[in-house]
């Protein structure tokens, strides 16, 4: 579904992706853990071309991202990747100014050319998934974060992706709202989506991630099935980065 | 303390010992007072020689003090001025506020045509053929007209009408026949329409209390009269004849009723200026927000070239005065043979100007809209423009709309500046009716009024668009 050959970023003398290779069949959920600054949001910003890279290749289902000087050509390479993968950030990004339910309906009525009525009716089954049906005709600012973020889940699915990226998506979130936009994630899961997951929930990534890959420095450490790099981590780094994160 | 208590009485006093104090306008003012356009720091015209005359006449030296035209009698009694002579006619509306002095010049108004344009030689043809004549403010010209109703078009200055009606403008001018013959006689492209109809008198202004030099004054012209020195003045400067020959009689009040200044009267045309101060706000706002988002997306996005020239067009329109624009726009583009009527000039000199202002209004609002708004669209697959029209516009224009509210509150009152290029609008018709009435205060107060009660509910709108935005609403 995804394949991510030899790709390598700096900005000015920093190096934040030294060389990465990953795979990701369809159907399969990946978790990227890592130290922050080790290259995990870089890594998925550069799958649906938000961020440009200087080596290497991004196959997204049968679109190829190249590092290019044309910003024309870069910008259809990045079109046609986002039609395959969908993005959720760590701080929801609504358009502050729709409702949830224009939020989820603008893009297929822009982009796709769905009329109104399909593309309302496509939100509202969305947000019944998400579990927000009562909350279709509120703004962003009257809803909590774990509704918000319900609700960009919904706006992305709402373009049919083939894959999910997904941000931090609870870095945000008090704790007690954390499980709720989890509980969707293991749903889209159990659904057979793609999901490309960076975040520091251990415990969620060892539940519900297939495998497991960790950066740092801009590099994979370690990649495996998640029980196995969780439990029986190989590296030194990862050993101390797991104790950190875990306490 | 005592030697300050002195200097101070001395200096307070000292004007009571000084020059005669002489108001008149200089400014625009030719044949009666003007600046020599050879030597501009001297005034010359056929007042100025007639003061000497009368100082000399007198044995006191008369100062000449710049003022207003349509102040000169207020000047008078301030006691800013010790007598205002310049070209005031002598109408029952001033004689009840200022003694006039005996006539010094007998004046008739002569209509002014341009020469190819022969429809009419009289001002009841004029009236017929629905034209549209230039005259200045508060004079016995303008009266007539009113009197006629016929429309008019009235100006600050003596040379602007001509030059209008050159430039088709309007269709003639009604002026005092020493006007005319200083001002339209020497051009070719204008001709005087009939005889100069409507006789009157000039005559000079003492406040009331000052009767004891304005007999001195009266004895003075009466000896210059006789003994034909205002004859050789005038022949000098082309405006005697026959009608000269009556100076010496006493005044003649011209032929009009004095005026009642009853709010049913003048609030109509204060209610008139303020539409057209309405309309001109309105107008110029909209060219303004339609004009500055382009600009400031040139500035944001365009290609190096294009965000230099928006820099120019805003540095340049937020730099130059706005009245000067409009002066610029009005009088010097018909030079180049671009002719835009008054109103066309006040509305594009107010919207190029504020356009400037606007454009970086929206500049503001557009960068504070967060990168992740942007980055959110694209994942959804929206491109730039896409983005812009549907995503940071709509979240723009709740930010900028607190701001372009309080700039058309401020071009809303920047409007009483168009009263240069001639339009009446609010604050116009305020000074021209407060001037001839002197209910400065009462007319003052209801056009104050005026203002505010389009101005507050403006403020209370913006407040009510904000609160309405915030909340997620619009």
């Amino acid at each position: 579904m995804i394949s991510i050959r030899g790709v390598k970023k700096s900005f000015g003398a920093q190096v934040v992706l030294a060389g990465v290779d990953l795979e990701i069949s369809p159907g399969e959920t990946i978790a990227l853990l890592g130290p922050s600054g080790g290259g995990k949001s870089t890594l998925i910003r550069c799958v649906n071309g938000l961020t440009n890279f200087d080596v290497g290749e991004i196959q997204v289902g049968p679109s190829t991202l190249k590092p290019t000087r044309d910003p024309r050509e870069s910008r259809a390479a990045a079109r046609e990747a986002r039609r395959q993968v969908g993005m959720v950030f760590q701080d929801f990004q609504l358009f502050p100014h729709m409702t949830a339910l224009e939020n989820v309906a603008e893009a297929p009525v822009t982009v796709l050319g769905l009329t109104r009525a399909e593309a309302v009716e496509r939100a509202r089954e969305l947000l019944a998934r998400v579990g927000l049906e009562a909350r279709g005709g509120h703004y962003p600012r009257e809803l909590s974060g774990g509704q918000k973020q319900r609700v960009a889940i919904a706006r992305a699915l709402a373009m049919e992706p083939k894959a999910l990226l997904c941000d931090e998506i609870t870095s945000a979130l008090d704790p007690e709202l954390k499980g709720e936009v989890l509980s969707v994630i293991e749903k889209l899961k159990a659904e057979g989506m793609t999901l490309i997951l960076v975040t520091h929930e251990i415990g969620f990534a060892r539940r519900a991630a297939d495998r497991v890959a960790v950066l740092a420095d801009g590099a994979i450490l370690e990649l495996g099935p998640a029980a196995e790099v969780i439990e029986r981590p190989q590296q030194e780094r990862t050993k101390k980065f797991l104790e950190r994160v875990l306490g | 303390m005592r030697w300050l208590l002195a200097l101070a009485i001395l200096l307070f006093s000292f004007p009571a010992f000084a020059t005669l104090k002489w108001g008149a306008d200089a400014e625009g003012g030719a044949p009666y007072v003007f600046r020599d356009p050879n030597a501009p720091d001297k005034t010359i015209g056929f007042e100025v020689d007639l003061a000497d005359a009368i100082a000399k006449e007198i044995g006191e030296p008369i100062e000449f003090v710049q003022y207003e035209y349509g102040s000169l009698l207020v000047g008078v009694e301030r006691g800013d001025l010790d007598f205002a002579m310049n070209g005031l006619e002598v109408t029952p509306d001033r004689v009840n506020r200022v003694r006039f002095s005996k006539p010094y010049y007998v004046y008739k108004l002569q209509l002014v045509a341009r020469a190819d344009d022969h429809r009419f030689d009289s001002l009841d043809r004029c009236a017929e053929l629905k034209c549209r004549v230039a005259t200045l403010g508060d004079t016995a010209a303008e009266r007539l007209l009113d009197a006629r109703a016929i429309e008019k078009r009235i100006y600050d200055g003596q040379s602007e009408p001509y030059r209008d009606l050159a430039l088709s403008r309007v269709d003639a001018v009604l002026l005092d026949v020493p006007i005319a013959v200083y001002w339209a006689r020497p051009d070719p492209k204008l001709r005087f329409a009939g005889e100069p109809i409507a006789r009157g008198t000039y005559a000079i202004a003492f406040r009331r209390d000052r009767e004891a030099l304005a007999v001195r004054v009266d004895g003075a012209l009466e000896r210059l009269a006789t003994r034909g020195d205002l004859r050789k003045i005038y022949e000098k400067w082309g405006i005697w004849n026959e009608d000269q020959s009556a100076l010496g009689a006493p005044n003649d009040v011209a032929q009009e009723s004095a005026r009642a200044w009853t709010p049913g009267r003048y609030l109509p045309l204060l209610l008139r200026g303020a539409l057209t101060t309405v309309q001109i706000s309105i107008v110029s706002m909209a060219l303004a927000i339609l004009l500055g988002l382009p600009i400031a997306m040139a500035r944001l996005w365009g290609p190096r070239p294009v965000q230099w020239l928006a820099i120019a067009y805003v540095e340049f329109f937020r730099g130059i005065p706005v009245l000067l624009l409009i002066f610029f726009l009005y009088y010097g583009l018909p030079t180049v043979g671009l002719k835009l009527n008054a109103m066309t000039a006040a509305i594009f000199g107010f919207g190029l100007n504020y356009a400037a202002y606007e454009a970086e209004i929206y500049r503001a609002g557009i960068s504070s809209i967060p990168v992740g708004q942007w980055e959110a669209a694209a994942s959804l697959g929206m491109g730039r423009s896409l983005t812009f029209r549907r995503i940071v516009l709509p979240q723009t224009i709740r930010t900028v709309l607190p701001p372009m509210t309080n700039d058309f509150v401020a071009l809303f009152k920047d409007t009483s500046l168009v009263s240069v290029i001639a339009v009446v609008e609010l604050t116009k018709q305020y000074q021209i009716l407060a001037k001839s009435s002197l209910k400065y205060l009462e007319m003052g107060l209801v056009t104050a009024a005026l203002y505010l009660m389009i101005s507050i509910p403006l403020g209370v709108l913006s407040r009510h668009l904000e609160a309405r935005i915030s909340k997620g609403a619009l």
